[in-house]
C-alpha cells in the first residue's frame, strides 16, 4: 500500500507535472480532433497563399495583359499560356492573381468583421449581464429587434444604402462591407456573453471579489471577461465562415468589394456573365470559396470541441 | 409577432432614410429641384422623419402599402404578384433540405464508423461549401441558354412550350428545379450536420442503450427514442435555415431571372423605393414571425415537457 502523504497547511498542493494552462489545454484538444486539424491545415494554407502568393505571381491582380489576350484572340483558357496558369478574363487579368487577391479580401473582411463583432458584442453582452435591470432590458430588446430578422437582409440593406458614397469608394468597398457585417452580426455574441456573465455572476470567486470590495467594473473586466473567453473564441471562429459567406454574397450582388479588387463572390458573378465565352473562369473562385468555407467550418467544429468540456467528453464517449 | 414587424420596419426605415440618395436622383440623374419638391410633397417626403414613419404605419394598418416610387403602381399588388414564385421555390427548397438532410445526418451518426457513414459526413461537409449563388452559377453551366419564362400562375398561350418537348424540360429546369437545388444545398448540409451532432449525443444515452438491450428493433429505436429526442436540437436551427432560404432567394432569383420577392427587395433598395422596401421588409418579418411560432408549436408537439412548461427548449439535453 502506498504511503499516505500528509499535506501541510502551508505546503502547496501538488501541481500537475505540466500545467499547460487554459489556452495550452485548448490547443492540445484542438490538435487532437481530426476536424480541427483538417480545418487548421486548410486555413493556414489559404492564409499563406493570401499572404505570400502575390510574391510569386508576376501579375498584380489589376494588371491587364492585353497583348496576350489580343494575340490569343480572346480570354486565355487555363494551362495554355504558361504565364497565366489559370488563364485570364476578357480584359487580360490573370485569374490566378485575382483568386489570390480574393483570398486576401475574404480573410481581411472576415477577420475585421469579427473584430467589429467582438468590439460591439462583448461590451453589450457584458454590460447587460452584469448590470442587469433596466440596462439589460433595454440592450436585450435592441438585440432582439436586430436578431430576429435574417442577418443578411440588414447587411444587404446597409451595403446598398452606402453603395456609391465617398466612404464606400475609400477602400473599394472593403471598409463598408466589414462595417455592415460587423454592425449586424454582433447580436449572437452579445447574447452569448450575457448568458455567460449571468452564470459566472453566481460563482464563488465573483462573490469573493465583491465581498472584499473590488470595484464592480474591475470585477467585470478582470474576473468575468477572462472566464468567458473560451465561448467567445468559439463564437468568433464559428462567425468567420458566416462572414465570408456574407462578404461573397454581397460582392456577388455587386454591393461588396468593388473593382479592381477581386472578391470570390464578384469573380463568380463575372464567371456567370462569361459562361458562354469563358466557362473556365467560374471554377477557381468557386473552389477557393468552397475550400475556405469548409476549412473554417471544420476549424469552428474543432474549436467547439476544444473549448467545450461537454463536447470533449462526448468525443471520448465515441471512442469507446 | 407585432414587435418583430414593428422593429424590422423601424430599422429598415431608419437605414434607408439615413442613407444618402432619394428615389428621384439615382444613377446620377438630376431632376429639376421644383419637380423634386413636388414629388416629395406628393409622397410626403417633405415631412420630418418620425412623422413620415407614423404616416406610413397608419396607412399600413389600414392595409394601404402606398405607391411604388420607382416602378409605379400599387405596392400591395406588386407584393402579391411576386410572393407566389418566392414562396414556391423557398417551400420546395425547404422540403428538399429537410427530407434529404435529416436522413443524411441520421446515417452519418448511426453508421459513423462505416464507409457509408463517413461518406454521409463528407457529403454534408461538401454542402457547407455550396452557398446558393455559387451553386446557381454552376448550374447555369448545365442548361443551354434559352428564352426563359417564369409564370407560376399561367403563361400566355404563346409562351407555353409543348409539354414534354425539349423547350418544356429546359423551362421546367430553369424555373423550378435548378433554383430549388441551388437554394437547398446549404440548408441541407446544415440540417444534416446538426442532425448528426444531436443524434450522436443521444446515441450514447442510457435510455437508448436500454432500448437496445431490451432487444427492440432498430427501426423502432430510431423512430421513438432517437428522432423524437433529436428533433428539439434540430428544430433550434429553424431560424438559421429560414435566413439561408430568404437570402438564397435574393441571389437565386437574380441568377435565374425569377421575378419574386427577393428581386423586389434588391431592386427597391437600389432604387431607394421606400414604399416597396418597407412592404417587402414587413412581409419578411411576418414570415420570420410565423416561422418562429411554427417552431414553438412544433417544440410542444414533439416534446410534451415543453408544452406543459416543465422545461424550455434550450434546457433539453443536446439543445
Amino acid at each position: 500500500m502506498a504511503e499516505a502523504r500528509v499535506v501541510g497547511v502551508d505546503e502547496p498542493l501538488a501541481v500537475p507535472e505540466r500545467s499547460r494552462g487554459f489556452w495550452g489545454e485548448a490547443l492540445r484538444r484542438l490538435l487532437r480532433s481530426p476536424a480541427g486539424v483538417a480545418g487548421l491545415v486548410i486555413v493556414v494554407l489559404i492564409t499563406l497563399i493570401a499572404l505570400i502568393g502575390p510574391l510569386f505571381i508576376p501579375w498584380p491582380y489589376y494588371e491587364q495583359d492585353l497583348e496576350a489576350v489580343l494575340a490569343y484572340g480572346g480570354p486565355i483558357p487555363p494551362f495554355v499560356d504558361p504565364a497565366h496558369p489559370l488563364g485570364t478574363d476578357r480584359l487580360g487579368r490573370d485569374q490566378l492573381a485575382r483568386v489570390v487577391d480574393g483570398a486576401q479580401v475574404s480573410l481581411t473582411v472576415a477577420l475585421v468583421a469579427q473584430l467589429v463583432v467582438v468590439a460591439i458584442g462583448v461590451p453589450v453582452g457584458l454590460m447587460a449581464g452584469w448590470r442587469g435591470g433596466k440596462t439589460e432590458t433595454a440592450l436585450m430588446r435592441f438585440t432582439d429587434i436586430i436578431g430576429t430578422f435574417p442577418d443578411l437582409l440588414f447587411i444587404i440593406m446597409i451595403s446598398a444604402a452606402v453603395v456609391d458614397t465617398p466612404l464606400f469608394r475609400l477602400q473599394n468597398g472593403l471598409l463598408t462591407t466589414f462595417i455592415a457585417i460587423g454592425l449586424i452580426s454582433w447580436v449572437g455574441t452579445a447574447r452569448l456573453v450575457r448568458g455567460q456573465t449571468l452564470s459566472l455572476k453566481q460563482k464563488e470567486d465573483i462573490e469573493a471579489a465583491r465581498a472584499i470590495g473590488v470595484p464592480e467594473n474591475t470585477i467585470a473586466r478582470r474576473h468575468i471577461l477572462p472566464q468567458a473567453m473560451g465561448p467567445i473564441t468559439v463564437a468568433v471562429s464559428v462567425g468567420i465562415p458566416m462572414a465570408i459567406l456574407a462578404e461573397s454574397t454581397l460582392s456577388f450582388l455587386g454591393l461588396g468589394v468593388q473593382m479592381p479588387r477581386a472578391s470570390w463572390g464578384a469573380l463568380i458573378d463575372i464567371g456567370i456573365d462569361n459562361l458562354s465565352t469563358a466557362p473556365w473562369l467560374i471554377f477557381p473562385p468557386m473552389i477557393a470559396l468552397g475550400a475556405a468555407l469548409i476549412g473554417f467550418t471544420l476549424l469552428g467544429d474543432g474549436m467547439r470541441e476544444a473549448f467545450d468540456p461537454r463536447a470533449s467528453r462526448r468525443a471520448s464517449h465515441r471512442l469507446r | 409577432m407585432v414587435p418583430i414587424v414593428l422593429g424590422a420596419s423601424v430599422v429598415a426605415f431608419t437605414i434607408m432614410h439615413v442613407a444618402p440618395g432619394s428615389p428621384w436622383n439615382r444613377e446620377g440623374r438630376q431632376l429639376d429641384p421644383a419637380v423634386v419638391a413636388e414629388l416629395n410633397a406628393e409622397f410626403g417626403l417633405d415631412q420630418p422623419l418620425p412623422i413620415q414613419y407614423l404616416i406610413w404605419l397608419g396607412k399600413f394598418i389600414q392595409g394601404d402599402l402606398g405607391e411604388s416610387m420607382s416602378f409605379g403602381g400599387d405596392v400591395g399588388a406588386m407584393i402579391i404578384h411576386s410572393l407566389g414564385p418566392t414562396l414556391i421555390i423557398c417551400g420546395l427548397a425547404f422540403g428538399v433540405a429537410v427530407l434529404l438532410g435529416v436522413p443524411l445526418g441520421l446515417i452519418a451518426a448511426m453508421r459513423h464508423r462505416t464507409v457509408v457513414g463517413r461518406a454521409a459526413t463528407v457529403l454534408s461537409l461538401v454542402g457547407m461549401a455550396a452557398p446558393a449563388f455559387a451553386v446557381a452559377a454552376f448550374l447555369q453551366l448545365l442548361v443551354p441558354p434559352n428564352p426563359f419564362t417564369w409564370c407560376p400562375f399561367g403563361c400566355p398561350p404563346t409562351l407555353v412550350p409543348e409539354p414534354f418537348s425539349e423547350a418544356w424540360f429546359a423551362d421546367l429546369a430553369k424555373s423550378w428545379v435548378l433554383p430549388v437545388i441551388a437554394m437547398a444545398a446549404l440548408p441541407l448540409a446544415q440540417i444534416a450536420r446538426h442532425t448528426k451532432a444531436s443524434v450522436l449525443e443521444i446515441l450514447h444515452s442510457d435510455y437508448v442503450r436500454t432500448a437496445h438491450s431490451k432487444g427492440l428493433r432498430e427501426g423502432r429505436i430510431v423512430r421513438v427514442h432517437l428522432m423524437r429526442n433529436a428533433a428539439i436540437p434540430i428544430l433550434t436551427i429553424g431560424g438559421t435555415i429560414l435566413a439561408l432560404l430568404v437570402t438564397g432567394s435574393i441571389v437565386v432569383e437574380r441568377v435565374f431571372g425569377v421575378g419574386g420577392l427577393g428581386s423586389l427587395y434588391y431592386e427597391s433598395i437600389r432604387n431607394r423605393d421606400y414604399n416597396t422596401l418597407m412592404a417587402v421588409t414587413v412581409v419578411y418579418a411576418l414570415v420570420v414571425a410565423v416561422a418562429n411560432a411554427v417552431v414553438d408549436i412544433t417544440y410542444g408537439v414533439v416534446d410534451p415537457r415543453i408544452r406543459d412548461g416543465i422545461v424550455t427548449a434550450e434546457a433539453v439535453p443536446g439543445g
